[in-house]
């Protein structure tokens, strides 16, 4: 092969490159639209609900929050506590314990003097057999419920949850979440409110509460993280939760509900299946198949997305645990994708097969090997000496330029419609990190992206991996 | 032979496009400007929205006094005042000429309307519309951007500004869904008749959140006459449906039956849901057969609401279609809720039958082990013992990995009697109260004085509450006891107030006291000064009450105030009333025992009659005073009638001098004491008040008031009146206790019950002269007796607390 031939395929790589950085201008800028118009008519159209008033209504619909316990017995009864003292009266707090091997159980019949209780189990149960039920034999816990069952991973703990939960709605959250207290009056609200559609699923922001101050199981400060790894997750949260969900939502193609903070029409959910225990992305295979199952039955349906600050979490703080949290999800995409393939530019399944699953799997689980096939590509051509120096500069500050543009607008939305960090220092500092996460952050997790696609697809097994963390009494 | 391509014809064909690089870096440059942008735009908007808030914090924080001077002032205001209103007025016009002004008004104002309410609230929403602010929200109805519309909705409505109706209405059906949703509240809320013009009128689906918060409007409203909600189950809106039933199952209308029973057959999965809802709630268990034939047509939820329902209203001969369910049905849940359903009906029909042993046989090793303790010294039993314990140990842990409490499935009825011996446990006082009711009857029947020492009170407490049975057989055993108790101490008390064998014995002549005190660590004369410092406290309310009679007043100033003993506690005080009815009518009985000349009670005179002049009613003025202090007291008010009619009772089978003092003290007027200490005024106003409380008693007391020369002349005429009147009443009370009325149906019932124990006893007596004693009669003749009792003091009481209650009024009314 001559070197003009070379030179073509070399341009060539090059346009696809260009298409590429130029498909994701437009989809990030057509996101961006989107986030705004939604986020301008939330704001507006709740403006003038009065949530409180529903709290004792006979007509608020009952919930069940599920929140699978393994290896908590550090936070686990502060976690309880805060769960037990949200703002709403027909709901109950089912914590499974999942065969942990610490005191977990232990700590909650201490602590909320929980006693075994009889209930009936099906002989055909599809999940970890049930060790014990637990009530507490107080009546001021009378809303919590303690499932102690054998190990069988978050899915398996959830689907217990959801079976044995006989409420209209349920909820999985991450234990060691923390929920503002009206947080179950604006997922009444979302589950509500449409007249023409069924709300089959409702999810929320995740805010990050790293060094934010809480006392007694309640926020009472929100300050910025300490930690820089936290901060740039801070502000990739703001990214992702303000602008990329607002945005899918808006056009009714939301994919993903995060496990930290997801509602589920109980119904809805166990006639699609529940969780399914064969993957590590489980939030995110529910939210298909639960489309999946709804396109099916030809019923008109819709996933509400809350953008109100309503549960808050603790991010990693080292890098390790972050690399093995960023490995699992991109192993859960790829499963997820793969699992559901044939929706894929499938017009049976409407936006969904034409524009979500296609944005997924460009530009959620192909950006990241395309990064890194770039990087090679970039340091082949440069060590054969026919690097485009031009073209690479030019599009790399473009590139660049456009994620500052984006993370600036985000700020900027954040300032705009809950403006929770109010020192002007603390909105300086996150838009110093905007301006250094490209050569700092990014890489860490498209390496992450590579190593959980590359595990995944050379059937090297891993699990969840160890997320250490440090309690919000701590924080 | 090789073909070679011309190099020049193909390659242009396949070359990339090129690319233009200075447009990525004009592309980057934007990108720059407008991150730029963003950049300025974050700070502009902090800034503004920031100045904002602090803006309007700080005109809010001026105008709210001005606010509250306008709520505050009234018509009867002094002449500054008033001049005052005007200039304030007058500045707050020149202050609405500003928007902003308007604006930060209308928040105070709706701020402020959340946290009141009634009058206050009321003036709010005049002074809302005094100032014009509501012009401003009309003004927003007529703009074309559906946020401000909504908002002049949201303003008209929460300050109630019912002009606005009609304008609001006509959004009912606005193609905007905010819009609309705040129009039908407003309708809802303005207008009692505006849910049935939104029902009628609604075009559009109800979502269930709107329905919420309709629901919440209506449940809210003061004075809200709910239509008949039946008429709108025939709507076309499915959704008007199905907000209506849940209206009517809210509002209990169960006027429907037909309509309900019908919409079970609905398509949709919610109505027939809300229909099942209130066909249970109605409890129509005509809508059987309609459950039954909807069921294999529904999903789980409904079937699992269609067999609660059929669980509730079914009766055996559904029976057989449980069953057919429990066969056929393939879902667990709807399984067991049919098996449920089927024990609801016919109880204990279905058994436990999981994890049941089919043989019960004793295991070898414990049917050997007495043997091999036989045959063995003691030190092998001691060995085998312990290896055997080792072995059943092993077992116990190989059937159970951890064993722990809370392994234990907790037998229901052994963790009833655990929570009744921990004294620690949250039921402890349920577990109180019903010792406290299951320890009355026996008080009340026996006359016996509540224990002495609060010790011995916390002791009983801790017992664990023992079976009916053997209860009423402890009541007889406890009434018997105490029987012989009382007159033992009875005698004595005669023995000691006699004065030769007082002397002989060196105790104190008032050595009676202990039977009426509560605690045996105080002193005779420490009690003496409680029951007087308490008798005393209750004279000082009666006192005020009454006007200052000259009596009164004497005797107060006399006495040491009354002090709350450090430290009492509420057993205390509560022990303190218990007995304190004692002390009266205790002294009362001894009182008129000594009216008898019994020499006996000579020593006692002094005493007396300081006691009785202290003491008019102390019930009711004990409890006038308590139930302020504590509204605990007044369960004590129940047990203090509670003792006081069985003493009357047991008097009747007691001895002659109680029965003689029981009839003396049946003559004494409960207003004697008052006339003693009123004015003429409020003595008028009393006999106005005797015949609709009074009894022979009063008519006794009234004749002697007549027949007083001594008396004004005016009160005399009004007493002969009073007399007469009274008389005429009793006689007709007695006329209808004859016939029998309405009012005398109970104690009709209670005569019938008694007929039923002599029956009942008879039968006992004569079987026990036959045969072996009947227990199960006689158990049953003692459980109706015990009945009637009840029943009768029951009565006792209600007489004492409508007598107390009317005296109160009566009291009330001369305090004008």
């Amino acid at each position: 092969m001559d070197s003009g031939v070379f030179n073509i395929i070399l341009e060539y790589i090059n346009v696809v490159f260009l298409l590429f950085t130029s498909a994701l201008f437009t989809v990030f800028t057509a996101m961006t639209y989107l986030s705004t118009r939604s986020s301008l008519h939330y704001r507006k159209k709740n403006s003038f609900v009065d949530l409180s008033k529903i709290m004792a209504s006979p007509l608020a619909p009952s919930i069940t929050i599920i929140a699978p316990a393994y290896n908590e017995e550090l936070t686990i009864v502060e976690n309880i506590r805060s769960l037990l003292s949200l703002k709403y009266v027909n709901y109950e707090v089912m914590v499974v314990n999942d065969g942990s091997k610490d005191d977990t159980l232990k700590k909650m019949i201490e602590a909320y003097d929980l006693v075994k209780i009889e209930k009936e189990i099906d002989p055909n149960w599809p999940c970890k057999p049930i060790r014990g039920v637990y009530k507490s034999s107080k009546r001021v816990f009378s809303k919590l419920t303690v499932i102690d069952k054998e190990n069988g991973g978050k899915s398996d703990a959830l689907n217990t949850g959801m079976r044995l939960s006989e409420n209209k709605y349920i909820g999985c959250i991450d234990v060691d979440c923390l929920l503002v207290p009206d947080a179950l009056l604006h997922v009444v609200k979302s589950f509500f409110q449409r007249s023409k559609k069924r709300v089959i699923a409702v999810g929320g922001v995740i805010r990050i509460a790293n060094s934010c101050k809480i006392s007694g199981g309640a926020l009472e400060e929100i300050r910025l993280p300490k930690n820089w790894l936290a901060r740039f997750q801070l502000l990739e949260y703001t990214r992702s939760f303000l602008l990329g969900r607002m945005a899918w939502g808006r056009i009714d193609s939301l994919l993903i509900i995060s496990g930290a903070f997801g509602f589920f029409d109980r119904e809805i959910a166990l006639e699609a299946g529940g969780y399914d225990t064969n993957t590590v992305g489980e939030d995110m295979e529910i939210v298909f198949r639960m489309r999946r199952y709804m396109h099916e039955r030809r019923e008109a349906y819709t996933v509400e997305y809350i953008p109100d600050p309503l549960c808050w979490t603790e991010v990693p703080e080292s890098i390790k645990i972050l690399v093995n949290q960023r490995d699992r999800w991109a192993r859960g995409n790829l499963e997820t994708l793969f699992k559901h393939k044939d929706m894929f530019f499938n017009s049976r399944f409407g936006r969904l097969g034409l524009i979500s699953y296609p944005y997924w799997f460009f530009y959620e689980w192909l950006a990241p090997i395309l990064e890194f096939v770039g990087l090679i590509s970039v340091l082949f051509f440069y060590y054969l000496g026919i690097l485009n120096w031009d073209f690479f500069i030019a599009l790399t500050f473009a590139v660049y330029t456009f994620s500052i543009m984006f993370s600036f607008y985000a700020i900027l939305w954040e300032v705009y419609s809950y403006n929770q960090y109010k020192k002007t220092k603390d909105i300086l500092t996150l838009m110093l990190f905007a301006l250094i996460e490209p050569f700092v952050f990014h890489p860490i997790i498209s390496f992450s992206a590579i190593r959980g696609n590359y595990k995944k697809l050379f059937r090297i097994n891993s699990g969840w991996g160890a997320i250490g963390r440090k309690g919000f009494s701590k924080a | 032979m090789s073909l070679e391509l011309p190099k020049y014809q193909v390659l242009p064909l396949i070359n990339a496009p090129k690319i233009q690089t200075d447009l990525l870096w004009d592309l980057g440059l934007l990108f720059i400007g407008l991150g730029l942008l963003y950049f300025l735009s974050i700070f502009f908007f902090r800034n503004k929205l920031s100045r904002k808030s602090v803006s309007m914090a700080k005109r809010k924080k001026e105008l709210a006094p001005l606010i509250s001077n306008f709520l505050f002032f009234e018509d009867d205001s002094s002449r500054e005042e008033k001049e005052e209103y005007l200039n304030l007025k007058v500045q707050v016009r020149e202050l609405l000429k500003e928007k902003f002004n308007r604006k930060a008004l209308t928040e105070i104002l709706m701020d402020l309307q959340k946290d009141l309410s009634g009058d206050a609230q009321e003036r709010i929403y005049n002074l809302y519309k005094d100032l014009g602010l509501h012009q401003d929200a009309f003004k927003k109805l007529k703009s074309w951007r559906w946020e401000v519309i909504s908002e002049g909705i949201l303003e008209l409505t929460q300050m109630q500004v019912g002009e606005a109706f009609t304008m609001i209405r006509k959004f009912i059906n606005h193609r905007r869904g905010v819009v609309r949703k705040q129009a039908q509240i407003a309708t809802v809320t303005l207008k009692d008749e505006g849910i049935n013009y939104f029902l009628d009128s609604n075009k559009y689906r109800i979502s269930e959140w709107q329905q919420l918060k309709l629901l919440d409007v209506l449940r809210h409203k003061e004075d809200f006459e709910p239509p008949r909600f039946k008429a709108w189950l025939t709507s076309k809106n499915r959704d008007v449906v199905l907000f209506a039933l849940r209206l009517i199952k809210y509002y209990k209308q169960n006027d429907a039956q037909a309509s309900l029973i019908q919409l079970v057959k609905h398509k949709n999965n919610q109505i027939k849901s809300e229909a099942i809802g209130c066909i249970k709630e109605f409890h129509f268990s005509d809508a059987v057969e309609t459950l039954k034939a909807v069921f294999w047509r529904c999903g789980t939820d409904v079937k699992l609401q269609l067999l609660d329902a059929i669980g509730m209203m079914g009766s055996k001969k559904d029976i057989e279609f449980l069953q057919s369910i429990e066969k056929k049905e393939n879902n667990f849940i709807v399984k067991s809720k049919a098996l449920s359903a089927i024990n609801a009906i016919s109880p204990e029909s279905i058994i436990p039958s999981e994890g049941i042993l089919e043989t019960l046989e004793q295991p070898d090793e414990i049917a050997e082990a007495p043997d091999q303790q036989l045959s063995t010294t003691e030190d092998s039993i001691l060995r085998e013992e312990v290896a055997e314990e080792q072995v059943f140990e092993t077992k116990l842990e190989q059937e159970s990995p951890s064993i722990n409490p809370t392994d234990i499935e907790p037998d229901p009825v052994q963790t009833i009697s655990d929570s009744l011996d921990n004294p620690d446990s949250p039921d402890e006082e349920i577990l109180e109260a019903s010792q406290e009711n299951s320890e009355q009857p026996n008080t009340q029947e026996t006359m016996t004085p509540k224990p002495s020492n609060p010790k011995d009170t916390k002791e009983q407490h801790q017992q664990p509450i023992p079976d009916e049975e053997h209860l009423l057989d402890q009541e007889m055993e406890d009434e018997i006891i105490f029987e012989i108790c009382f007159m033992e101490d009875l005698q004595d008390i005669l023995d000691e107030a006699d004065p030769e064998k007082e002397a002989a014995r060196e105790v104190l002549p008032l050595d009676f006291l202990p039977i009426v005190t509560e605690t045996d660590e105080k002193g005779s004369a420490e009690q003496e000064a409680d029951a007087e410092a308490s008798i005393l406290k209750n004279m000082e309310v009666v006192a005020e009450i009454i006007g200052s009679g000259d009596v009164m007043d004497e005797v107060l100033s006399d006495e040491q105030p009354f002090a709350v003993r450090e430290g009492a506690s509420e057993v205390d005080f509560e022990l303190d009333f218990n007995f304190l009815p004692f002390v009266v009518e205790e002294a009362m009985d001894l009182d008129n025992m000594y009216s008898e000349e019994n020499a006996a009670y000579k020593e006692m005179e002094v005493v007396f009659e300081e006691i009785t002049d202290l003491t008019e009613q102390p019930d009711e003025s004990i409890m006038d005073v308590d139930w302020e202090l504590n509204p605990r007291f007044e369960k004590e008010k129940l047990k203090i009638g509670d003792i006081t009619a069985p003493q009357q009772e047991e008097d009747e089978n007691g001895s002659v001098i109680l029965e003689h003092g029981r009839q003396e003290l049946s003559t004494f007027s409960i207003f004697q004491e008052f006339f003693r200490t009123c004015d003429l005024e409020s003595k008028l106003i009393l006999l106005d008040e005797i015949p609709a409380v009074g009894e022979e008693k009063e008519l006794l007391f009234v004749q002697m008031l007549a027949e007083n020369e001594h008396e004004d002349a005016q009160l005399r005429k009004k007493a002969r009146k009073t007399a007469e009147i009274l008389q005429k009443m009793l006689a007709k009370k007695e006329s209808d206790a004859t016939f029998g009325n309405a009012a005398e149906e109970e104690v009709q019932e209670k005569t019938l019950l008694g007929d039923e124990v002599q029956i009942v006893s008879e039968a006992v007596q004569s079987t026990v002269g036959i045969l072996e004693p009947d227990f199960e009669l006689a158990e049953q003749a003692e459980v109706i007796e015990l009945q009637a009792h009840k029943e009768e003091e029951d009565q006792s009481d209600n007489s004492n607390t409508s007598i107390f209650e009317s005296f109160l009024k009566i009291i009330d009314k001369l305090n004008g």
